[in-house]
């Protein structure tokens, strides 16, 4: 299993998408951090509609050395799970376009193999992909600080146990997108289709929330349900607060251990049916 | 290893194997021995069944019924043990594109398990694509994959490889080098090749034994050199061929202008060559050549996937 792993790793990080994406949400990052924070500054005080001050000075803590770093966990599970389904879909699909599936498991891996070794794999990618999100945002986050002149280096007390745990809340919550993108694409067999699927899911969980909460009563209780709300719900046991970045539910969130084991039974269910599926099918050739 | 009547040991048994997709059925009770050592041709013509009888072979498509033995090991209990074994190429080689051939390599190496580093520079090495193992595989030619795919299968050092139409896509040139290789790779490598194609010369040229298959069944499988060894009538050399045929028609003899559109083609034992000379000659035409015509692969083929399919009507 050790050498499959190997190969997929060897796979991902060969391919150029790995690094577009990533260096898409760094640029998303780098703009919260650092641009949207002068934007901040400089329109203060300016203009007809002002919010009230102290509203500036939250969102520039918010994004701030070490207050920021709760933000960041925060658009990371936002932002991230976009990025995630058009890679993860990408990766997956694009076994079936090449027809590189055939000379694959003709060398010996049995399928189940085959596909736990491609997510153990994405899941690597992923815990290695928010890690140096935050190193990256530890870079940046003083870096707006001096932009703006108020950088403060002084860490508050259990900082870095608090950081770990959000690290590993965000990390985790993330498999369920990294799942939803695994099924689509291996389900459709194609990585157009896998992103597709994906992204349209998305679009329905955030525009589906706020219209069914309205709605309330059954479709109400049905948005706790929603990916998006197990992953706040599991976020909201968070110690770093997100300040003025921090997710307002639409929905009476469930608790955090409920939400987060709920997200476990999707993804078993996303991934082991794709797996039962795989199983079952001929491979014939590219694209079929 | 299972035993064929002969009591040789087969590489590869097949037996009853059948594949049905919805109403169609792709392979159909088909039966097949391959020899250790042999270069084993799989012929068919376009959708007769040969790349879903590879495809079962490995494990990729599920037999509807019948068994495959490889290495005298059922296929579907051990699977993985038999890929181990094998090396296959199926259909045109599939490849990472964004990767090099080295990276391909290492890639495929890891699947396969246990192979060393300098492997994929001896491979590289035997398929002469040593100077451009750099390149990403996006920028081979056709030729090239094939060859890349001829390493990769190479990569473990495989008792068997299986090749699925290895020269589909190529040109003579081309065809010619991968036919060559192919050859070399069990006369100078000692490996046992079992290779699909619809492409009949090559197959004459490089395979000692054939199996040819229609609509999904086995209706041929032979030793190559005694195919071609059966004399199969009379090649005449005339000024006349329509009156000849006309004179030999009348002589009860079944005779045929030949492709050249200049000879006539006697269906009779070789051994009759001079009464049919004295026959010609006497009618007062010119005689200017005689001989036992030999089949070839094509007229064989032609033949049984012919009478196969008028039998199936």
């Amino acid at each position: 299993m050790a050498n499959l792993i190997s190969a997929e790793l060897l796979k991902i990080r060969k391919r150029r998408a790995t690094w577009i994406v990533f260096g898409v949400l760094v640029a998303i990052l780098a703009f919260f951090f650092i641009a949207l924070r002068l934007i901040i500054q400089a329109s203060e005080g300016t203009g007809p509609d002002q919010p009230p001050p102290g509203r500036f000075n939250l969102m520039n803590q918010s994004l701030g050395f070490p207050q920021g770093f709760g933000a960041l966990s925060t658009l990371g599970t936002q932002t991230g799970p976009w990025l995630l389904i058009v890679l993860v879909a990408l990766l997956v699909g694009s076994e079936y376009g090449w027809g590189t599936l055939r000379p694959v498991l003709a060398r010996g891996p049995s399928r189940t193999e085959f596909l736990i070794s491609k997510l153990m794999a994405i899941t690597i990618m992923v815990v290695v992909g928010t890690l140096a999100v935050l190193a990256v945002g530890g870079i940046i986050m003083p870096l707006g600080d001096l932009a703006i002149g108020t950088f403060d280096p002084v860490l508050p007390d259990d900082f870095a146990s608090a950081l770990a745990l959000d690290w590993l809340r965000a990390t985790s919550v993330m498999l369920i997108y990294v799942a939803i993108a695994f099924a689509a694409a291996g389900l459709t067999r194609s990585a157009a289709a896998g992103q597709g699927i994906g992204l349209v899911f998305l679009f329905l969980e955030s525009i589906l929330t706020p219209i069914f909460s309205g709605l309330g009563g059954f479709w109400g209780e049905l948005t706790r349900y929603f990916p998006v709300n197990l992953v706040r719900a599991v976020q909201s046991a968070n110690e770093l607060s997100a300040g003025a970045f921090g997710p307002r539910p639409l929905v009476d969130l469930l608790h955090p251990w409920v939400g987060g084991a709920l997200l476990a039974v999707y993804f078993i269910v996303l991934v082991g049916g794709t797996i039962l599926v795989f199983n079952r099918r001929d491979i014939t050739g590219a694209a079929a | 290893m299972a035993s064929s009547s002969d009591g040789a040991k087969s590489i590869i048994r097949v037996r009853g194997l059948t594949k049905r997709f919805s109403s169609l059925t792709a392979v159909d009770q088909l039966n097949l021995d391959v020899m250790p050592g042999q270069v084993f041709g799989f012929l068919g013509p376009n959708g007769a069944g040969k790349s879903t009888t590879i495809g079962m072979m490995l494990g990729l498509i599920k037999p509807t019924s019948g068994s495959v033995e490889m290495f005298g090991l059922d296929a579907e209990r051990h699977r993985a043990e038999i890929l181990r074994r094998l090396g296959a190429v199926i259909e045109t080689p599939a490849f990472y594109p964004y990767m090099s051939a080295r990276e391909n390599l290492t890639v495929l190496s890891k699947y396969t398990g246990n192979i060393r580093q300098s492997r994929i520079d001896e491979v590289l090495d035997i398929v002469g694509l040593s100077n451009r193992e750099k390149d990403k595989v996006k920028t081979y030619s056709t030729g090239m994959k094939q060859r890349l795919g001829l390493a990769s299968v190479l990569l473990g050092e495989p008792e068997l490889i299986m090749l699925d139409e290895p020269t589909s896509g190529l040109d003579p040139a081309g065809a010619r080098e991968i036919s060559d290789l192919t050859r070399s790779l069990a006369t100078d490598h000692g490996h046992t090749v079992f290779m699909s194609s619809h492409l009949l010369h090559e197959v004459q040229q490089i395979c000692d034994q054939v199996a040819i298959i229609n609509q999904g069944r086995t209706v041929l499988q032979a030793n190559v050199d005694e195919l071609l060894g059966q004399a199969t009538g009379i090649q005449i050399e005339v000024d006349q061929p329509d009156h000849a045929i006309a004179l030999l028609t009348q002589a009860g003899v079944k005779a045929n202008v030949g492709d050249d559109n200049r000879s006539v083609w006697a269906d009779v034992d070789a051994g009759r060559a001079g009464e049919l000379n004295s026959l010609l000659v006497g009618a007062g035409l010119v005689v200017s050549g005689l001989g036992s015509r030999r089949s070839t692969l094509e007229s064989i083929f032609l033949e049984v996937t012919d009478t196969a399919t008028e039998g199936s009507v």
